[in-house]
């Protein structure tokens, strides 16, 4: 179990979605410390380090993103995109949250490699699968939560 | 002598040494122990007179101890005695030496007398004799000290004197033994070691002794003796066996028991091709065996041993091992694969036991044997083909004599086939018999006389006829071996017959020579005469010469041959006799006064060792002469004529050879001097042959010829080179006999041609004439003369009707111009006849009436020296139709054409336009009145952006291939533009030859903007779709989230965030809710109920205003509206809402602080009035000028409103004909949406004004 607190970058547009998303990482059994932006434009400063958020060590690289597809500025692929052409970024997980019906969306994403997607709304079990997918909760289960 | 034996001398002198040893030890302890046996003897001896001074100086009464003490110390004087005492009987001691002793014990004087050694001493009791009772004892202790030491000292010198003596006898001995016994046995030793370990056996024992030595020296040089000859003949032995090993020419192998090589010869090295280092002890002889050949021998052993004799070495070694002789030939193999024949023998070696310790085994090399048995055979073997087959018989027989040594029998040995060929008598009866068994009725001379050849070997040689057997045989019988005689003869009975009849050939011939008309001689050249050897009667009649005289004197024949004659008679004669050839003469002769023609004929005989002789004929020819020049004349008058003659002839003999021909012949034909010389008939003919036009079926007919050898035969000739000749041949016949062929030739080639060639003419005039597919008729002027056969079918009648018919006949009254056919027909033939072709259209009748149309040419002709029309008459009926329906075709194909709703072009090969339809030319050109578009590319027609598929289709078409319904932007001629669908086909003429291109136009435009609206509508609605699901999407994920959230914190009792989920639960159905009903208005659009009317654009724009009259207020804002709006035509809700929500959001997004400045108005844009609404708001980038208008677009998600304002104004713009957009430079410039309205009402136009 990782005890340093997870930086965790929220891409997201639309304040009641990223509630939910906070609300469950709040839930789970690591501490993460959510930053959010809500566009495209943002989200890549934040994470070359950048424009508004250079300050490395106020905005250090997050250890995780979450990333909207459906964004203002710069969609959510582009992001994406962009980040998995940094060599250096290519590590960085980046998870796409994206409405169900997106099987395009899905393959692309997964054509720019993207560490996987979730559905919104998403099921706490998925953060807890996708955290233990990334290394972030140790693999032996945890007690199942509603 | 060397001294070597060395254990030997060690032993014996080990062992004297030790006898001497033991001698002594025995010698000085028997010494010591006869010493001290004597011991008590002695010093008895010694006491004795001590003891007896004692006593007899004391005879005491034992009371004189003066007395006795002065004894006792008389014993002073011997220092060894130690002790003496007189002990009375009661134990007192009377006297006791040394006085001043220790008393003695009682004890010691209790003993018995004796001597006694007690502790190194030797005490002495003695009783002394006492008058009394009870004796005194005498006690005297001697020390055997110094006794002993005397006696030590004695037994010393003793003992050295008797070591000395011992050794020196010890000594001695050694140098006797070493004489007598030691040294000779050394020298025994050292001579058995020499011969025994280095074999020399030169070395002798000196023997002169008669004693054991000396035998035994004798013994062992007769030994060595004995062995040295042993060894000499052992080596003699080996070196001999050496010798027969390495030199043998034989293989010596031996082996121990188990067939392992142990040894071997430099011959079996030599036969084996392997060394002997390689198979002593390394190989058993399998290792060099054919293995097919072991084990056959293995099998054969086996049986013929009766027990089993495995495949191995035991198959070599069975027989030896058994005694019995073994002997086998082998083939040994050889490491580089050859292979030797040899035989071996083997023999078992045995011990002196008898028992076997190994095989020997002598290998000979038997190539040279085996060839010689090969050759042995194979002579043999010809010796007895040649016994077998040859044509003389033979036998070989054995004579049996009596006991005299006369021959009286013979035995048959062997007899050849032939012998029993020509005898017939079989072999097997005689063959072991003798005669007199197989044949009995054999005479005895024959007995005796080939008796007699066996026995004295004289040969002798006989014919002798055989009666049963009817044939003559040649005998000769010799001997090849005392007592047997051989007998070879041959059948010579076909050579006797061919003597008998030679003998009877000479009788014939004498008689045939007699009875001949002809006069026979022989005559032979001696030297330089001649002589005859021979005449016969008949000769000497012809020549009238004497035969006597004749046979005497060659001249008298020679004589005869007149003077005229004679040199070339010799002439002749010299020549033939010259070259030994043959004779022929013939001339005259003076015969008995008169002149005869004789023949004389001769050949030479040519014999060896014989002058040449020439046998001769003679006869009379005188007759024949005659004839001969009668002949002669005749054939010279023959030639005359032959060559007087203009026609080439020859004349060939039945046999086929040319007799004669003539000059004209040789012209006619051409042929060359050196083949006539020839006189080669085939030759001749060849040449002939070949000048011809087709030699091969001449060359039949020259065949047929010779079978009807009697006919006489016309011919006509066809030269190759178009020559002619008309060849007429007869046979030659002498009294009806045919002797040969004459013929004659004629060069008519000229005459030929002209003939033929009319000929010809005529055949393709009848050719034509009878199988044209037209009538023709052959007409005077009035009638036809001649007629066709498709003439009968035109007019329906036969020929026989047509003839001598006229044509008017054949037609309708009148024409179809009226005239009567009579007049025109008339006309026409006139015209004709007088040297018109005339060619026109006739209406003709047939046979049964009905009518045709015909075409009719008229045509002059000479035919057969007559002047005549040809007609020719061509039934058009079928035409006439045709082209009918072709008009027809044509004017439905116009009807279509011009009718057609689409364009109709036709393009040539070169896609040039050769013919287009009006509705092509309305179509291209606006209107169907165009001069002419011919000639023009058809490209011309083809808007700029499709030429290259145009190109491309045309060139398809061209080839055959145009897909179907292509559409392309085609291009009027004045300058506009629309959508045609085409679809071409290539054309083809009559012949099937592509000619060109036609294409079936349609304007299609309206159909296409259809398409391309419904595509584009069909666009939209995707993309609606899609941005639809996503927008309403967002709130549905939010509410469904919050209820999870909600239900999560209800179910763990949290209750601190449920207000707040529910509002946002709520506020996102709101949400929802505000979409579909944004979306409900947008698809209204489509479906505007409202009809088009005039608009006011300005008066909707005050409307507006009013409308949103409070968000002004509030927001300060100030309105601008440009006066002079024009008023479009359109549906007013509609447009109020494009201002309405341009409005609105000019307002909404004004910047922060800046009272928003609105502006609305028209601007010239192109030519064309277009509309705007402008704010001083905060702008909007141009990236995202083209989003703004997506549905549910909105640049800030926060905002009020649905996202979808902008995309209705767009909407509804569009519908309207027009089109929207925006322009803003960016941050802070103020935006400007432009849209235009381009359905403007008519009244429009006079109210508005231009603005700058």
């Amino acid at each position: 179990m990782i005890t340093a607190p997870l930086n965790i970058l929220l891409v997201e547009d639309n304040p009641d979605h990223a509630e939910l998303v906070r609300r469950h990482l709040q839930n789970l059994p690591v501490t993460c410390r959510v930053s959010q932006v809500e566009d495209g434009e943002a989200a890549l400063d934040f994470i070359f380090g950048r424009g508004a958020a250079a300050d490395r060590a106020r905005f250090p690289l997050p250890d995780l993103v979450l990333l909207d597809l459906r964004l203002p500025r710069l969609d959510g692929m582009e992001v994406l995109r962009q980040i998995k052409n940094q060599p250096g970024l290519r590590r960085l997980p980046v998870v796409m949250l994206t409405t169900s019906d997106a099987e395009r969306d899905m393959a692309k994403a997964y054509e720019f490699s993207a560490h996987g997607f979730l559905t919104k709304p998403v099921d706490f079990h998925r953060f807890v699968e996708l955290f233990k997918e990334l290394g972030f909760l140790p693999a032996a289960p945890t007690r199942p939560q509603a | 002598m060397p001294l070597k034996p060395v254990g030997i001398q060690k032993r014996t002198v080990t062992a004297i040494l030790g006898t001497a040893l033991l001698a002594f030890i025995v010698f000085g302890l028997g010494l010591i122990l006869y010493w001290n046996s004597l011991a008590p003897a002695r010093v008895e001896q010694f006491l004795a007179p001590y003891a007896e001074m004692i006593t007899a100086g004391t005879a005491v009464d034992a009371a004189d101890a003066l007395r006795a003490q002065a004894i006792l110390n008389s014993l002073k004087s011997n220092s060894q005695i130690l002790r003496a005492d007189i002990i009375l009987p009661d134990g007192r001691s009377l006297a006791s030496y040394p006085p001043t002793g220790s008393p003695l014990s009682p004890a010691a004087c209790q003993r018995p007398d004796g001597i006694y050694f007690v502790s190194g001493n030797a005490e002495l009791v003695q009783t002394l004799a006492a008058g009394g009772t009870k004796p005194a004892h005498l006690f005297i202790r001697l020390s055997l000290a110094s006794m002993h030491q005397r006696e030590r000292q004695t037994l010393a010198e003793i003992s050295a004197a008797v070591g000395v003596v011992l050794i020196v006898i010890v000594l001695l001995q050694f140098v006797l033994l070493q004489r007598w016994v030691l040294s000779p046995l050394a020298q025994l030793a050292g001579i058995a070691e020499s011969a025994g370990r280095h074999g020399d056996y030169s070395r002798r024992m000196p023997a002169h002794d008669e004693d054991e030595f000396g035998q035994l020296g004798k013994s062992f040089n007769a030994l060595l003796a004995m062995v040295e000859q042993r060894e000499a003949a052992l080596r003699q032995l080996t070196n001999f066996q050496r010798a027969i090993l390495s030199d043998a020419a034989y293989a010596i192998i031996s082996t121990d028991l188990t067939g392992l090589i142990t040894s071997l010869n430099p011959a079996a090295e030599k036969l084996l091709g392997m060394r002997a280092a390689e198979l002593i002890g390394k190989a058993t002889p399998e290792l060099f065996h054919s293995a097919p050949e072991v084990a056959a021998r293995a099998v054969k052993l086996s049986a013929q041993l009766g027990v089993a004799v495995p495949a191995g070495f035991e198959a070599f070694v069975a027989e030896a091992r058994r005694g019995q002789r073994s002997e086998a030939e082998w083939t040994y193999v050889r490491p580089d694969g050859s292979q030797v024949p040899v035989r071996l023998s083997v023999t078992a070696l045995r011990d002196e036991r008898g028992g076997i310790f190994g095989f020997l085994g002598m290998v000979a090399d038997i190539t040279e044997h085996k060839q010689a048995e090969q050759a042995l055979r194979e002579r043999e073997a010809k010796y007895r083909q040649l016994f077998e087959n040859m044509t003389t018989g033979f036998a070989l027989h054995e004579v049996i004599c009596d006991e005299a040594g006369r021959p009286v029998d013979y035995r048959y040995l062997e007899i050849n086939p032939a012998f029993e060929r020509l005898t017939g008598v079989v072999a097997g009866r005689l063959l072991g018999r003798t005669v007199r068994e197989a044949m009995p009725g054999t005479e005895k001379y024959w007995i005796e006389t080939f008796g007699k050849v066996a026995l004295t070997g004289v040969p002798i040689a006989y014919e002798n006829y055989s009666v049963e057997l009817g044939k003559h045989f040649d005998t000769w019988a010799f001997s090849p071996k005392p007592g047997q005689f051989a007998v070879v003869f041959s059948d010579v009975t076909v050579r006797k017959r061919t003597e008998e009849s030679l003998l009877e050939s000479r009788r014939l011939y004498a008689e045939l020579v007699s009875s001949l008309p002809l006069g026979v001689y022989r005559v032979v050249k001696e030297d330089t005469r001649f002589a005859f050897e021979y005449v016969s009667e008949r000769f000497c009649e012809l020549t009238g010469t004497d035969r006597a005289a004749v046979l005497t004197d060659a001249a008298a024949a020679f004589n005869i041959i007149h003077p005229e004659e004679r040199e070339q008679f010799e002439r002749l004669n010299a020549d033939a006799v010259q070259q030994q050839a043959a004779f022929v003469w013939e001339g005259r002769a003076i015969v008995r006064g008169q002149t005869r023609w004789l023949h004389i004929e001769s050949r030479p005989t040519l014999l060896p060792n014989r002058p040449p002789f020439w046998t001769g004929v003679v006869f009379d020819v005188s007759e024949r002469q005659n004839v001969e020049e009668a002949l002669r004349q005749n054939h010279s008058l023959l030639e005359g004529t032959l060559e007087a003659t203009a026609d080439g002839i020859l004349a060939v003999s039945a046999a086929g050879k040319i007799t004669s021909y003539n000059r004209q012949f040789v012209e006619l034909w051409r042929v060359p001097r050196e083949i006539l010389d020839r006189h080669d008939t085939a030759t001749l003919a060849e040449y002939i042959l070949q000048q011809l036009s087709q030699p091969a079926a001449m060359q039949k007919r020259f065949r047929q010829f010779n079978d009807t050898a009697k006919a006489d035969t016309f011919d006509t000739l066809e030269f190759a080179d178009g020559r002619i000749f008309e060849r007429f041949s007869r046979p030659q016949l002498v009294d009806d006999r045919v002797v040969g062929r004459v013929w004659s030739f004629r060069d008519v080639t000229t005459r030929h041609w002209a003939v033929t060639s009319l000929r010809e003419s005529e055949h393709k005039f009848k050719t034509l004439f009878e199988t044209a597919n037209d009538a023709i008729l052959i007409m005077n002027e009035k009638v036809f003369l001649d007629c066709n056969r498709m003439a009968e079918v035109i007019y329906g009648s036969p020929r026989e009707k047509i003839l001598g018919e006229s044509p008017v006949q054949f037609s309708p009254e009148r024409q179809a111009d009226g005239v009567l056919s009579a007049e025109k027909a008339a006309e026409k033939i006139r015209s004709a006849l007088a040297g018109n072709p005339q060619f026109f259209e006739w209406i003709h009748a047939r046979g049964d009436g009905t009518l045709f149309n015909a075409e009719v040419s008229l045509n002059r002709l000479e035919l057969r020296g007559q002047t005549v029309v040809q007609a020719i008459v061509r039934d058009i009926t079928a035409r006439k139709q045709a082209e009918a329906a072709q008009h027809e075709a044509e004017e439905l194909y116009r009807t279509l054409v011009n009718t057609s709703p689409d364009g109709i072009t036709v393009l040539d090969m070169e896609g040039r336009v050769q013919f287009s339809s009006p509705k092509a030319l309305e179509l291209f050109y606006g209107t169907a009145e165009v001069a002419s578009n011919l000639g023009r590319n058809a490209l011309e027609f083809v808007s700029e952006e499709d030429h290259g598929r145009a190109a491309e289709l045309l060139r398809g078409a061209l080839a055959g291939k145009f897909p179907t319904n292509q559409r392309l932007s085609m291009r009027r001629a004045d300058g506009g533009k629309f959508v045609a669908e085409l679809n071409g086909t290539l054309l083809r003429d009559g012949l099937g030859v592509p000619r060109g291109v036609m294409l079936i136009v349609r304007d299609v435009t309206d159909r296409q903007r259809q398409d391309d609206e419904i595509k584009n509508k069909n666009q939209e609605l995707e993309r609606f779709t899609y941005t639809v699901s996503h927008d309403l999407k967002s709130p549905l994920i939010t509410i469904k989230g919050f209820a999870g959230a909600l239900m999560t914190d209800l179910l763990a009792g949290r209750t601190n965030r449920l207000n707040e989920d529910l509002k946002r639960i709520i506020l996102a159905a709101d949400k929802m809710s505000e979409l579909l009903n944004g979306l409900l208005e947008l698809s209204r659009i489509g479906r505007i109920v409202n009809p088009p009317t005039e608009v006011p654009m300005d008066r909707l724009a005050r409307d507006v205003i009013e409308m949103l009259s409070g968000t002004i207020q509030q927001k300060q804002a100030r309105i601008t509206v440009q006066p002079d709006l024009p008023v479009i035509c359109g549906d007013p809700q509609r447009l109020s809402e494009v201002l309405q929500n341009l409005l609105e959001n000019a307002l909404k997004f004004s910047r922060a602080g800046v009272p928003p400045e609105i502006a609305i108005g028209t601007e010239l844009i192109c030519d064309e009035k277009v509309f705007f609404v402008r704010d001083n708001g905060p702008g909007i980038e141009p990236r995202h000028h083209a989003a703004i208008f997506g549905l549910f677009n909105k640049l800030d998600a926060r905002s009020e409103g649905t996202g979808i304002g902008l995309a209705l104004v767009q909407r509804i713009v569009e519908h309207h004909g027009g089109r929207i957009w925006v322009e803003s430079q960016g941050p802070g410039t103020g935006t400007t949406f432009y849209f235009n309205l381009p359905f403007r009402a008519a009244s429009s136009d006079t109210k508005t004004s231009a603005k700058p």
